[in-house]
């Protein structure tokens, strides 16, 4: 499978599964309101996030330490804040 | 409950604009939220980041798919445009954000001219390299490579730089960057631009989840009309003319850039 369908998978999975989570934590007026919309909140650094495995996996470096610094400063630019 | 439609309603509106053209659509919904459903600003950034995060992840999944989206040259462009956040917090100590405002207005001005009078593309084969792309427009086949990268990084941290700033995503900013300068078709832009924005958002809304400024319940009817929207917005980038695109774009900069530019005057508040 290639870089951009296996991203592209992990991306529709977990924003179903986050908005799932969400309505059942609203119906059941539970936690799970806020952890889907967490789990929501961090879809696009899963992507970044795969996105490193797999330029590593491939060993294309510039991208990996690309993606790497990304990560790194949007880390970095939370705790800041 | 009627405000919980009309969230998801106008999510739909937002949700198909920001992934048909790249831009997040973070901008719309703020001004939704704040005017129609009175929500205080720091809710209405936060709900609008959710809104960003749902629609573009969407989109991404679709565009991913359909080859549009160039990840590499997202990364790369990424880099430069994270960089440009951070020094826009130290540049907003000395500089005011009125002329910033003002800057961005004029600049989204000029590019937004540009595409509504050359809406012909003119999108050139340079030389392949590893940012080079490929995709299928209808039947065609396109081949694109990136030119001026240097400038597109430049470009690409001043961008970083003014949403940080002025609080956006930056979508209106890095779709021109790609298109206008670096060349790249306004598909694969608009496609690459919504991988970027949804980050931007990401790192701004996990603050707003742990100030408490998250309000759970309207998040949901607007992160199911943004998807809903993103849904349709993506069809119309996947099977639309790039002429048509590329016209939608340049009226929508035009108009951010009167809001822009009357902000940056003091005639808007917001």
């Amino acid at each position: 499978m290639k870089i951009e369908n296996i991203i592209s998978l992990i991306l529709r999975i977990n924003v179903i599964v986050s908005i799932i989570i969400m309505i059942i934590g609203y119906l059941t007026v539970s936690n799970l309101l806020w952890i889907g919309t967490l789990l929501l909140i961090i879809t696009p650094l899963l992507r970044t996030f795969s996105a490193l495995i797999i330029f590593l996996y491939e060993k294309e470096m510039l991208f990996f330490f690309s993606a790497l610094y990304v990560l790194i400063i949007f880390i970095i630019s939370t705790l800041m804040t | 409950m009627i405000q919980l439609i009309y969230i998801f309603l106008f999510g739909i509106l937002a949700g198909s604009i920001g992934s048909m053209v790249g831009i997040g659509g973070g901008f719309l919904m703020i001004l939704f939220f704040t005017l129609v459903i009175k929500l205080p600003i720091r809710y209405a950034v936060a709900l609008s980041l959710i809104s960003i995060i749902a629609s573009s992840s969407i989109a991404t999944s679709f565009y991913l798919h359909e080859k549009m989206t160039n990840i590499r040259l997202a990364i790369v462009l990424e880099t430069a445009t994270c960089t440009g956040a951070i020094l826009g917090a130290f540049i907003a100590l000395i500089i005011p954000t009125s002329i910033i405002e003002g800057i961005l207005g004029i600049t989204l001005l000029y590019a937004g001219i540009l595409l509504l009078l050359n809406p012909i593309s003119n999108e050139v084969i340079i030389k392949p390299s590893k940012l080079s792309g490929e995709y299928y427009d209808g039947n065609n086949l396109v081949k694109y490579s990136v030119s001026r990268i240097k400038l597109g990084l430049f470009a690409s941290l001043f961008a970083g730089m003014i949403s940080g700033i002025v609080g956006i995503g930056g979508g209106i900013i890095k779709v021109p960057i790609m298109n206008l300068i670096m060349k790249i078709p306004i598909k694969a832009a608009a496609a690459t631009s919504n991988f970027m924005v949804g980050l931007t958002a990401s790192a701004s809304a996990i603050v707003y989840f742990i100030k408490g400024m998250i309000d759970f319940q309207l998040a949901i009817p607007a992160a199911l009309g943004v998807i809903i929207g993103a849904l349709i917005g993506t069809h119309f980038l996947i099977y639309g003319k790039p002429l048509y695109l590329r016209r939608i774009l340049g009226l929508i900069l035009s108009l951010f850039s009167i809001i822009f530019i009357l902000k940056a005057l003091g005639v808007v508040v917001l």
